[in-house]
């Protein structure tokens, strides 16, 4: 068996799901090299990393906001949730890969909104645990268009008010309006009382008063008697 | 929110209200109309005038064609008098004196603006102090020009 060989069932073989025969063969193999040795080291290393690692707990909270921008991203209408920075763990060097957000590669234009979720600052389980980076998660999420919460309000209340002032202006012209000129605002008897009268010496007064259903008025005539 | 708009509808229009009840005890919207009556072959009547022609052609008689020269509107205050300029130098002053509920008293002038040497001098062509009932035109005239007459109509609110 060469590495190449070997290669290919060295993760059957660090799970234990190689048959006697395969797994004789690949023990010979590893007795004489070496460098697959190390390789099936690393794996069960970090294997048992894995295994003794316990993700931190996520909030309700935390599920309710993922969903609902996970939702927002699946209608077009908000940018996807991002997990900046995954979880670190003693004895796994981070690659770029690990450093890969989960769901998207690009990071959105705007600035975002990040909220932090600090991981539980002790865990009890083993010394590697013990001293671990604290964990932390990174969640962005880009404000949603066209959702605004009482941005209505305000086009309501600039309607009012601009209703109120046309409102005013029209109560003012109405206000200010002259009576329309037509024969029933014309006055007549029931509606004027002369109390005083004085005129050019050169004219003389007709007053026109009639009965009670005639027009009042007063007209003059130039004296033809003053020259 | 609309609630609140109501309120504000409200408030504004019962202080409107109240600022108008005491604004009529204090000004009077006084609407002054000036007429041209002339002969003329081919009649002609304002439309504005339109509806009145034949209270027109009654009080100046032999006259068929009415002009309207001014139609203003203007609020003026107790004891003060407005000024409204007419045809050839004359004019028409009104002085509100008192306002009631439904009427009001006023002073009305016709005056008519003579050159005296270098001073130009208003004469008093016709003084008449009367009570007339709010939202009425009382019609006068008869102030003679180079072509027709002159005649007004002057109404309070």
């Amino acid at each position: 068996m060469d590495c190449d060989e070997a290669k290919q069932m060295l993760a059957g073989y660090a799970d234990g799901e190689l048959s006697s025969l395969e797994n004789e063969g690949l023990a010979a193999h590893l007795e004489q090299c070496g460098r697959c040795r190390q390789i099936v080291h690393d794996q069960q290393r970090i294997q048992h990393v894995l295994d003794s690692y316990e993700l931190p707990p996520v909030q309700d909270s935390d599920w309710n906001n993922i969903g609902k921008a996970l939702k927002a991203e699946l209608e077009g209408k908000g940018e996807p949730v991002q997990l900046k920075t995954r979880p670190r763990i003693e004895g796994l060097d981070p690659t770029p890969e690990t450093q890969r957000p989960i769901v998207s590669a690009e990071p959105p234009p705007p600035v975002p909104i990040v909220r932090e979720v600090p991981a539980p600052a002790a865990r009890p389980r083993g010394a590697a645990a013990a001293a671990r980076t604290p964990a932390m998660t990174l969640i962005t999420v880009r404000p949603r268009k066209g959702r605004q919460p009482f941005r209505w309000m305000a086009h309501v209340a600039g309607a009012a008010a601009a209703a109120l002032v046309v409102a005013m202006g029209l109560a003012t012209l109405w206000t200010r309006a002259a009576p329309p000129l037509a024969p029933n605002t014309l006055a007549r008897q029931d509606d004027v009382a002369i109390m005083e009268l004085e005129t050019d010496a050169d004219y003389s007064v007709i007053l026109y008063t009639g009965d009670t259903n005639d027009v009042v008025a007063i007209w003059v005539e130039p004296d033809e008697s003053s020259g | 929110m609309i609630l609140a708009v109501a309120a504000l509808l409200t408030l504004s229009g019962a202080t409107r209200a109240a600022t108008e009840t005491a604004d009529s005890r204090q000004s009077l919207n006084v609407t002054i109309i000036g007429i041209h009556a002339t002969k003329e072959a081919k009649p002609f009547i304002d439309p504005a005038l339109k509806a009145i022609s034949a209270e027109l052609r009654k009080r100046a008689v032999g006259y068929n064609s009415f002009r309207l020269l001014v139609n203003l509107t203007r609020t003026v205050a107790i004891g003060k008098t407005w000024e409204c300029p007419m045809k050839e130098d004359y004019a028409r002053q009104v002085q509100p004196i008192k306002s009631e509920a439904d009427k009001a008293t006023i002073r009305l002038l016709w005056i008519r603006y003579v050159v005296s040497g270098r001073k130009r001098k208003a004469q008093e062509k016709e003084k008449l102090t009367l009570s007339i009932r709010k939202g009425k035109y009382f019609l006068s005239g008869g102030w003679k020009l180079k072509k027709g007459v002159l005649l007004g109509a002057i109404a309070v609110q």
